[in-house]
């Protein structure tokens, strides 16, 4: 048992110091993630590593590589499939409908993480007869949780959970259907896999890069602070179609933004909104 | 030993002696024997021949006598022959031979009886028989008698030869006698040489035998042991190594019954650490009655391990002993209890019972004391193994118990670490989304508290306003009904005193004389002037509270002068005023409210008429500055002082109080006209000098058409009621009542303006129709034939028809024709109706704008209103929908009318583009693709083909997927379409408000700086003309954007929605790429492999690749710069640079 005082501590002024240091020598701009979660990640990363402050700095200029582990450690990467069944259900009763009505459906799910959302996404397309003229693209500043994504392959336990979500959004059919499973992992079906793109982009700083009728990006802002937040809302509104949607996580909303009256709420459980303007 | 060989050649010597003299005796006795034998046989012999020769000549001599006798005729020969043969056979008898030594003396007689016969001569030969026989008798007798002599004589020899040699041999054996005493002397001197030697060996042979003892007993003792040595090695090898117990038990039983022969034995064995013994193995016993386990000190078996010795126990009664056997009760047998003692201590013990010679149990014992230790030692080491492999059991049982506790603490710790890892992640998700709420909390209580204080005061102030409300709605409602009691119950008399009035004033009976017509004149105006006042002060009403609606009505300056020239210039003529109307500065149209201008404008000039005397001057000038239109009204009236001009506008006030005994008037029109003017966006100013008369202007903004932009206010409340009732997608009944109701509401004030002629045969019903469609707002006319519709429409110019079908002189279809046809009349909406059972579509497809079936009811007369009142509103949108199936067409109609559009239908491509030719001011086209005559996007392409409609939106409405080709097609000509579902409808009523809205100034525009296009033609970009540039992106904003500036460059466009396209695209020698634009994020292919994927080919080393990505991050776009771009632009995409890059890779 490690001893506990040989926990490293960080400040709020060394965390700027280490944004600012961080954006000079890479492209990563953490400044408009909130500090408090920054600091319980950087934390983290500290003590995982055994790094005290200096160290850390050292490490974000002089590793190779230290800056991508770190951008992978300090983003959270939690996704599972179906996540929130009763969105899942929202989505299929209220706006698979709606979007059926577009000749293509070009879907972005942003910061998808292992991609579990975008084949949730796909397997909600496919049952509804949507997906072969559906794309998705899924994205996230974390190329290492892509590569994740690419392969489609994740450790045949989580599957049990994956499955109670399903059961949970569809009782009808079972989710085993859409995934093959051997040894102890499972690969979800190929056919799945087509129209889907995973590639890194950075809400922070990368621009539009498609037009949109849906967009999910569920429990990404909360991670954000108010100014980011709002310049990452206004690129899913020039990202979105004239009605498309934009669906975040539950605790996130928009209506504090002043985007937010060119949005008609659809759902507000599950934040679902409308552009209309 | 010499005196032993001496004897013994003596012995041999003797017994050779005796052998010679033995033999030799035989040889002379036989020789002898046989001499005399050979003797005697040779006389038998010659006797024999002499007896021959004897018979020979006796027969001879009798044939001769005979012959001699006997025959008469002797035959010389014959008895020659016979005489021959006699002295031969007498010659024979004389020769002497051995036996023989001399002349036989007989012969002589023979010889001389031969003689003698010879000699007589044929003696007769025929002499008489008898003495012939006689005479041979006689012959004969003295022949036989002479041979006798002869046979005698022989004999006689031969007795006296053979005793002579009997002598000889008598002699012999006497000679044999005499060597067979010496032989026999000679063979006792032997035995008693024999005698000697025997006794010589007797004494030697004892001696022998008792060191042959010695030896004897020496190796049996060395065979007991060896016995002992290699049995009980046996046994230890056999139990060396054996893997139980049991095993060596067994084994070593085995291996002794093989060796002693017992009956039975046991095997007992100590088990470990302790003092209990049990039984292993047994041979031969009784299993149930044999002690399986004994303790060490117990018993006799406890004795012997305890003391470590064994124990020989006698037993004579077998019965009593732990074996069986069939036949056997008693017998003598030894059990051997025997210890297996290893390093002193007691390791087992064997039992063993058998019958034992008594000379064996040594060897037994020692056999058993040997073999006991290599048992003993194999227990021992077998014991000790089997501890060890116990321990080593145990220990595998614990180091596997180890490592599964491992794995599972592995597991454990993986899920562990999953699972704070999951922690970590949710707990930092709820922690920031804790943070978030406390944060927003703490606005929240900020806010709220500001909220409460706002609050209270607002509760204040609503308690009062409310109070206020109260009353002013209590006044309202006051005012309200009074108005409406006093309009109704003014009025009921009022049409009586007017049209009784007309009809005296019209004196049709000619019984009055002018003076009382000029009565009845007077008392028509007055109830005329009461009835516009009663219809002002409604007017004011309504204007105040806000029910009224401002039209936009195209006004054309020239049609509007000549109207208000004629409403006055009988006035002007009547009171010889000057009357002019000016229009030179004046636009030639305008738009605006026509009815309230008129009303205005009429104002104005009533009151100059009014207060203008005789002789005097009013013109209304009209006249465009600055934006505005004005409407100036002026008179060289008595003027206004300055204090009363701001009094004038207030209701029921004019210049004085005494002017309206003066002037007349209600004081109304003013107020009127105030609010209407600002209604109209515009106001009212006036201008006066007492005595220099006054003028009255109306400014209004100058709109030169009718502007979508500039919706009426109410439609806007209504567009904006109608994008937030979306979701209300039921109750749509309930909607269409409520939408009704407010065109009730809101249309009364058409009440004069809009006119409806109803052609009608059935007067009753025609009366209905007509109270309703007062009720609704319209004037109307009736026309009970289809000649009289016709006409009449063409005189009185209705706003709307409704034409039965069933009707005399000309049916409904040929009034709708004619109609139809008539350039006057062809703009008349006109909604069918009839009793019979038509199609619906066939009207519509007329031209008519619905279709009422018969009997009717509130509802689908309201719809029909709904629908005329949709059709004569200039001012609604139009939408031509082109749908085959009447039931979606009549949906997505009753949606629109919801919203205030006016939907057109049409069902097949023929009567569509009729339509869309007849229809002026189209908003917007639903087109499905499926169309009975033809293919939708047949129909696109003509519609997008003409000109005029090239910027007219077209959407889309179909059931079938299209292809990716026809998407693209489509998109070319519209930027929307929509597919049938069961929210189709509202995605159709969005982009339909979208299209007419035209708010769609687009939320993102993917190029940065449009405007920048017009300045760039300028300077030279002559290098990108007529190159070819490739498009590769899946953003079709982007594509637009780029196609349509680009095009400006005279550039040639390809487009690919992929990478791989991209790729064909370049390989296809035909399209002649120049350059390409790659999007780095596509489906099917993404940008970079794109890139890498041209760059393979050499023949495409130098064509120039721009990568356009969304990308921030230089690693990004150095990305792309690596795998073969030449440049990268960001999106949204600066077309300065742009085009400037393009440039320098062009050039």
């Amino acid at each position: 048992m490690a001893e506990l005082r040989n926990s490293y501590d960080i400040s709020f002024p060394e965390i700027e110091e280490l944004i600012f240091l961080l954006k000079n020598v890479s492209d990563f701009d953490l400044s408009g993630y909130t500090r408090s979660s920054l600091k319980r990640r950087i934390q983290r990363i500290m003590n995982l590593e055994a790094l005290d402050f200096v160290d850390l700095k050292n490490a974000v200029i002089n590793i190779p590589g230290f800056q991508q582990f770190f951008i992978q450690e300090v983003t959270v990467n939690v996704t599972e499939m179906f996540r929130d069944p009763g969105f899942f259900n929202r989505l299929a009763s209220e706006i698979l409908p709606y979007l059926q009505t577009f000749p293509r459906i070009k879907i972005w799910s942003a910061g998808c993480s292992t991609g579990e959302e975008v084949y949730s996404l796909a397997i909600l397309l496919k049952e509804n007869n949507l997906y072969d003229r559906s794309f998705i693209y899924g994205t996230d500043i974390n190329s290492k949780v892509l590569d994740i994504a690419k392969k489609g392959i994740y450790p045949l336990k989580k599957f049990k959970e994956y499955s109670d979500n399903f059961n949970a959004y569809n009782s009808k059919e079972s989710l085993s259907n859409y995934y093959t499973a051997r040894y102890d992992a499972a690969i979800i079906n190929h056919d799945l896999r087509k129209n889907i793109l995973f590639s890194t982009h950075n809400l922070a700083s990368d621009q539009v890069f498609n037009e949109f009728q849906l967009i999910t990006c569920r429990n990404v802002l909360i991670y954000f602070d108010l100014k980011l937040q709002e310049k990452v809302i206004n690129l899913f509104y020039e990202s979105l179609a004239l009605f498309g949607f934009l669906c975040l996580g539950t605790k996130e909303t928009i209506l504090r933004h002043p985007v937010m009256e060119n949005f008609k709420v659809v759902d507000k459980e599950f934040n679902i909104y409308q552009k209309i303007k | 030993m010499n005196k032993l060989s001496f004897l013994r050649w003596q012995f041999i010597a003797s017994i050779i002696i005796a052998y010679v003299i033995i033999i030799f005796s035989f040889w002379y006795f036989l020789a002898s024997q046989s001499r005399y034998s050979d003797t005697v046989n040779n006389y038998m012999a010659l006797s024999q021949e002499k007896f021959n020769a004897i018979q020979d000549w006796e027969v001879n001599i009798q044939k001769f006598s005979k012959y001699k006798n006997l025959e008469k005729n002797t035959d010389p020969l014959v008895e020659d022959q016979l005489r021959n043969a006699i002295q031969k056979s007498l010659l024979v008898l004389d020769t002497p031979n051995e036996l023989i030594d001399r002349k036989l003396d007989a012969t002589q007689d023979a010889r001389a009886y031969s003689q003698e016969l010879f000699a007589l001569n044929n003696i007769n030969a025929s002499n008489i028989q008898a003495d012939m026989l006689l005479k041979i008798a006689d012959q004969q007798a003295r022949i036989v008698e002479t041979s006798n002599k002869l046979t005698n004589e022989i004999i006689e020899f031969r007795k006296e030869k053979i005793k002579k040699r009997n002598d000889e041999l008598t002699t012999s054996r006497y000679i044999t006698i005499i060597l067979g005493l010496f032989s026999l002397i000679v063979v006792l001197f032997v035995v008693v040489q024999t005698m000697r030697i025997l006794a010589h060996l007797r004494k030697t042979g004892n001696k022998e035998r008792e060191l042959n003892q010695n030896l004897l007993k020496t190796a049996e003792q060395l065979e007991d042991v060896n016995w002992v040595l290699q049995n009980s090695s046996k046994i230890h090898n056999q139990i060396n190594g054996l893997p139980s117990e049991k095993a060596i038990a067994q084994t070593a039983l085995n291996g002794m019954s093989e060796v002693l022969d017992f009956f039975a034995a046991a095997f007992y064995v100590r088990k470990t650490d302790s003092y209990e013994f049990i039984l292993k193995s047994s041979i031969g016993l009784h299993n149930k009655e044999t002690i399986q386990n004994f303790i060490l000190d117990e018993g006799i078996l406890g004795a012997v391990a305890a003391n470590k010795k064994h124990q020989i126990i006698p037993v004579q009664d077998i019965s009593k002993t732990n074996i069986q056997t069939g036949t056997i009760k008693n017998m003598d047998a030894d059990a051997i209890l025997f210890p297996i003692v290893y390093e002193d201590y007691c390791i087992g013990i064997i039992e063993i019972i058998g019958s034992f010679p008594k000379n064996r149990v040594e060897s037994i014992l020692n056999y058993l004391t040997r073999t006991s230790r290599s048992i003993g030692s194999a227990l021992q080491s077998r014991q000790n193994h089997a501890l060890v492999e116990e321990l080593l059991a145990e220990t595998q049982r614990q180091t596997e118990e180890l490592e599964a506790q491992q794995e599972e603490l592995r597991i454990t710790n993986e899920e562990l670490v999953y699972k704070t890892n999951l922690l970590e992640a949710s707990e930092e998700e709820l922690r920031v989304q804790q943070e978030e709420l406390s944060q927003a909390n703490k606005e929240l209580n900020v806010k709220a508290a500001e909220l409460e204080r706002r609050n209270l005061e607002l509760n204040e102030a609503h308690n009062i306003v409310e109070q206020k409300i109260v009353e002013v709605e209590l006044a309202s409602k006051y005012k309200s009904e009074f108005m409406a009691n006093m309009s109704h119950e003014l009025r009921t008399p009022l049409n009586s005193i007017l049209i009784l009035a007309k009809l005296l004033q019209d004196n049709k009976l000619e019984n009055l004389n002018t003076e009382q017509v000029k009565y009845a004149s007077v008392i028509h105006n007055a109830g005329s002037d009461l009835l516009q006042l009663i219809n002002e002060l409604l007017d004011l009403a309504k204007i105040e509270s806000g029910k009224v609606e401002m039209q936009k009505d195209l006004i054309r300056i020239q049609d509007f002068s000549s109207n208000m020239e004629s409403l006055f210039k009988e006035l002007a003529k009547e009171k010889s005023i000057n009357f002019q109307i000016d229009i030179e500065q004046a636009p030639k149209q305008f738009v605006t409210d026509e009815y309230r201008l008129e009303q205005v404008l009429k104002n104005f000039l009533s009151n100059a008429f009014k207060f203008t005397e005789k002789s005097g001057s009013i013109t209304l000038k009209i006249f465009q500055q600055s934006g505005n239109v004005h409407f100036a009204v002026k008179d060289s009236g008595i003027g206004i002082s300055p204090e009363k001009q701001s009094l004038i506008f207030e209701a029921f006030r004019q210049e004085d109080g005494s002017t309206s005994r003066k002037y007349g008037g209600t004081g109304l029109g003013l107020s009127i006209s105030r609010e209407i003017s600002s209604l109209l966006n515009g106001r009212i100013t006036l201008e006066s000098e007492i005595g220099q008369g006054s003028t009255f202007s109306l400014i209004i903004p100058y709109i030169p058409e009718i502007n979508k932009e500039e919706m009426p206010a109410p439609t806007k409340e209504a567009s904006k009621e109608s994008t937030s009732q979306e979701t209300k997608a039921t109750a749509k009944q309930e909607n269409i009542r409520q939408g009704s109701e407010d065109a009730k509401m809101e249309l009364p004030k058409n009440r004069q303006t809009k006119s409806i002629l109803i052609i009608e045969d059935d007067i009753n019903f025609a009366d209905i129709l007509k109270s309703f469609s007062e009720e609704y707002g319209f004037d109307t006319l009736n026309a009970y034939d289809g000649v009289a519709g016709i006409q009449m429409a063409k005189q009185k110019q209705p706003d709307a028809i409704i034409l039965d079908v069933m009707l005399p002189l000309a049916d409904g279809w040929e009034v709708l024709k004619t109609l139809k046809n008539d350039k006057t009349t062809k703009h008349i909406p006109i909604h069918m109706m009839s009793a019979a059972n038509f199609d619906k579509k066939d009207f519509l497809e007329s031209g008519a704008i619905g279709f009422m079936p018969k009997p009717v009811n509130e509802e689908s007369i309201a719809l029909a209103f709904e629908t005329i009142h949709l059709n004569i509103n200039k001012e609604l949108k139009k939408i031509l929908l082109i749908e085959d199936q009447e039931f979606q067409s009549d949906l997505i109609k009753k949606a629109f009318a919801e919203q205030n559009i006016n939907v057109i239908q049409a069902f097949t491509i023929e009567s569509g583009m009729k339509k869309l030719e007849e229809e002026e001011n189209l908003d917007c086209i639903i087109l499905d693709v499926k169309l009975p005559d033809g293919s939708g996007l047949e129909m696109l392409d003509r519609i997008k083909s003409n000109p005029k409609y090239e910027k007219l939106p077209v959407i889309i409405n179909t059931a079938y997927d299209l292809s990716a080709e026809q998407t693209e097609k489509i998109l070319r000509h519209t930027q929307s379409m929509v597919l049938k579902s069961s929210k189709s409808n509202n995605r159709l009523i969005d982009e339909v408000n979208l299209f007419l809205n035209k708010l769609s100034t687009p939320a993102y525009n993917p190029i940065k700086n449009p405007e920048k296009l017009v300045s760039s033609e300028s300077y030279g970009t002559s290098v990108l003309e007529n190159k070819t540039v490739l498009i590769a992106d899946d953003d079709m904003r982007n594509v637009f954007a780029l196609t349509s500036s680009l095009q400006q460059y005279k550039m040639k466009i390809e487009i690919a929605n992929n990478g791989l396209e991209a790729v064909q695209a370049v390989e296809n020698p035909d399209k002649q790429i120049d350059i390409v634009l790659m999007d780095i994020m596509m489906p099917e292919m993404d940008g970079y492999e794109a890139i890498q994927e041209i760059r393979k080919n050499k023949k495409h080393n130098n064509l120039p690749i721009i990568a356009v990505t969304a990308k921030a991050m230089k690693g990004d776009r150095e990305k792309s710069i690596e795998l073969g771009a030449n440049d990268y632009v960001s999106k949204p995409i600066d077309l300065d640079r742009l085009v400037s890059l393009m440039q320098v890779w062009l050039s």
